[in-house]
């Protein structure tokens, strides 16, 4: 594609830079903060770059915060006692807009994969548990996807903390709320029968 | 179950063309490259989600063609299921039944098992001991789904146990990590184990009495498994040979290294059997496969006979059209080049016959 001038064409491929934006939609959305007032595509410029700047990560569990210690480690009233394992940020936003979860978190920043070349001095892993030893954390969450580089992640994780007085839980995995037995695969339906409930935990969980 | 009709679409050297099939024996005939052999293959696309002969999705895309479609009617216990396959170039494979997409192409697998026997099965007796892993997972897959997705789960471990032990002399290795992949390749690997050792020993008794009937003679085969699993338990095998992993950056032992051994009269069929009891050796073999996965699923699975003539002699042949005319065997495919020979062969089969002429 030619452009018309050298300005647009640099604002179009950082645009194309972004995850789900292609060239076409790139040049739309300059086209578009070229129509808009001067001070609006300040302000958008603005928001951009502050955020970059300040944005930090919390020092305890590695979310991100706007200050040293995040909103939710800083929370007094949540239980400083369990901690949750998230792969990543958008983990724990997922997790919190369920509103059932008062604890608080830890973000690894990904899982071990030797195949992408992450092994386990690229993650989160010694903060944690020094975080365990130091705060008395009593229960550990892993909430991370059941893949093979999720579950190498968890026993890993346990394998590290086998010395500590910590209980490990996982969460439940089984038939999706509102699904049917009859689309459920196979494999799910099968975990769900070998590891069934007592009807009175089923009650309480609704 | 058996498959009722096919349509294919831009498939190898078909541009658009239909068949239908008998539940009896369907029999294949046509000159040399007028697409016996790719007429079988979209039959195995259909039950398996894959190509049988011609390995890659793109391989199998008509010349100039950007895209195949296969669309199939399986009739089973008086109701219809429709199956498709389309691949588009470079793009994702699209498995659906009726009329509902597959997340993943696994799920597929087993659902409407297959067996083939073909001309280069010999191979499975000459060559190394991958083709005959692959020859047996694809059965075990076929008859259970839980041995399929343990299967797909120790691979990956293992890729990422061998990924890891190859960039292992950037850093200083950290046992625990590797204590995590061999618990889990153990966990896996000993699942698979049993599922291999439990269908050597479950064949065994077809085995022979197919080579007996094949053959019309007195020789005794055995199938044996090799598994290093054997010996000892794999999370003692791995801890012993991770010095020599590490050095040779592979997993070194395994299930991964498993082989099938097939001995005639006490004889390796490799070194010591002639090219007509290897043929016939590995027919048997596959008929009892058959008879495996038909037990497992409660079902007749398909069986596909590709160009058979070629690799039996004329009474190996009759043997073998007995065999599969009986009750033990559902619906089957034949191709031959030949339509008269098939003809002469089949005259008083008891099955309903079906004859495909291509041109």
């Amino acid at each position: 594609m030619n452009f018309p001038s050298k300005l647009i064409e640099d604002a179009v491929s950082e645009f194309e830079k972004l995850p789900g934006i292609g060239h076409k939609t790139a040049l739309r959305l300059v086209l578009h903060l070229l129509k808009q007032q001067p001070q609006q595509a300040q302000q958008f410029v603005d928001a951009i770059s502050r955020m970059r700047r300040e944005v930090q990560y919390c020092r305890e569990c590695h979310n991100i915060s706007d200050a040293d210690l995040c909103a939710i480690c800083s929370g007094s009233k949540r239980n400083h006692k369990l901690v949750c394992v998230v792969e990543n940020i958008r983990d724990v936003i997922a997790i919190e807009s369920t509103q059932q979860y008062f604890g608080l978190y830890h973000v690894l920043g990904g899982v071990i994969s030797p195949l992408e070349g992450i092994g386990p001095e690229k993650l989160q892993i010694d903060s944690l548990t020094r975080r365990i030893e130091a705060n008395g954390i009593e229960e550990v969450i892993m909430a991370l996807n059941p893949t093979v580089e999720g579950d190498t992640t968890i026993y890993y994780l346990s394998k590290k903390m086998e010395h500590l007085p910590v209980k490990i839980t996982t969460l439940s995995r089984g038939v999706a709320f509102g699904a049917e037995l009859e689309y459920t695969d196979d494999m799910t339906l099968a975990r769900s029968i070998s590891s069934r409930l007592p009807y009175e935990n089923y009650l309480v969980q609704r | 179950m058996h498959l009722e009709s096919i349509h294919i679409n831009s498939f190898r050297n078909y541009a658009k063309s239909d068949f239908s099939f008998a539940d009896g024996i369907s029999i294949i005939t046509g000159p040399n490259g007028s697409g016996k052999t790719n007429l079988l293959d979209a039959v195995y696309y259909l039950c398996v989600g894959k190509s049988y002969f011609n390995g890659q999705d793109g391989n199998n895309v008509k010349h100039a063609e950007t895209h195949f479609f296969i669309k199939g009617c399986f009739a089973d216990l008086g109701r219809t299921d429709t199956v498709t396959v389309a691949y588009r170039l470079h793009d994702v494979k699209l498995i659906t039944r009726n009329e509902v997409k597959y997340e993943k192409i696994a799920a597929h697998t087993g659902r409407y098992p297959v067996v083939v026997i073909d001309p280069d099965d010999t191979l499975l007796v000459v060559e190394g001991s991958e083709e005959r892993r692959r020859l047996i997972d694809n059965i075990l897959s076929q008859a259970d789904t839980a041995y399929l997705e343990a299967l797909i789960s120790y691979n990956k471990f293992l890729q990422q146990r061998n990924s890891y032990l190859k960039q292992r002399y950037s850093q200083t290795t950290d046992h625990v990590l590797m204590d995590t992949f061999d618990a889990q390749l153990h966990r896996y690997g000993h699942q698979l184990h049993d599922y291999r050792l439990n269908l050597i020993q479950a064949i065994e008794p077809d085995f022979n009495s197919y080579y007996e009937l094949l053959s019309g003679g007195r020789e005794r085969t055995t199938i044996a498994y090799q598994s290093d699993l054997a010996q000892a338990d794999l999370l003692q095998l791995l801890k012993g040979s991770r010095d020599k992993d590490m050095e040779y950056q592979r997993t070194t032992l395994g299930i991964h290294r498993d082989d099938y051994i097939i001995s005639l009269n006490g004889k390796l069929l490799k070194k010591a059997g002639s090219q007509g009891q290897k043929k016939t050796a590995i027919v048997a073999l596959k008929l009892a496969l058959y008879q495996f996965v038909r037990r497992n699923k409660q079902m007749m699975p398909l069986l596909l006979l590709d160009d058979i003539f070629d690799k039996l002699d004329p009474d190996r042949l009759k043997n073998l059209l007995r065999c599969i005319d009986g009750d033990a065997f559902g619906q089957i495919m034949i191709t031959d080049t030949e339509p008269g020979r098939m003809l002469q062969a089949l005259e008083t089969s008891r099955k309903k016959l079906h004859y495909i002429y291509l041109t």
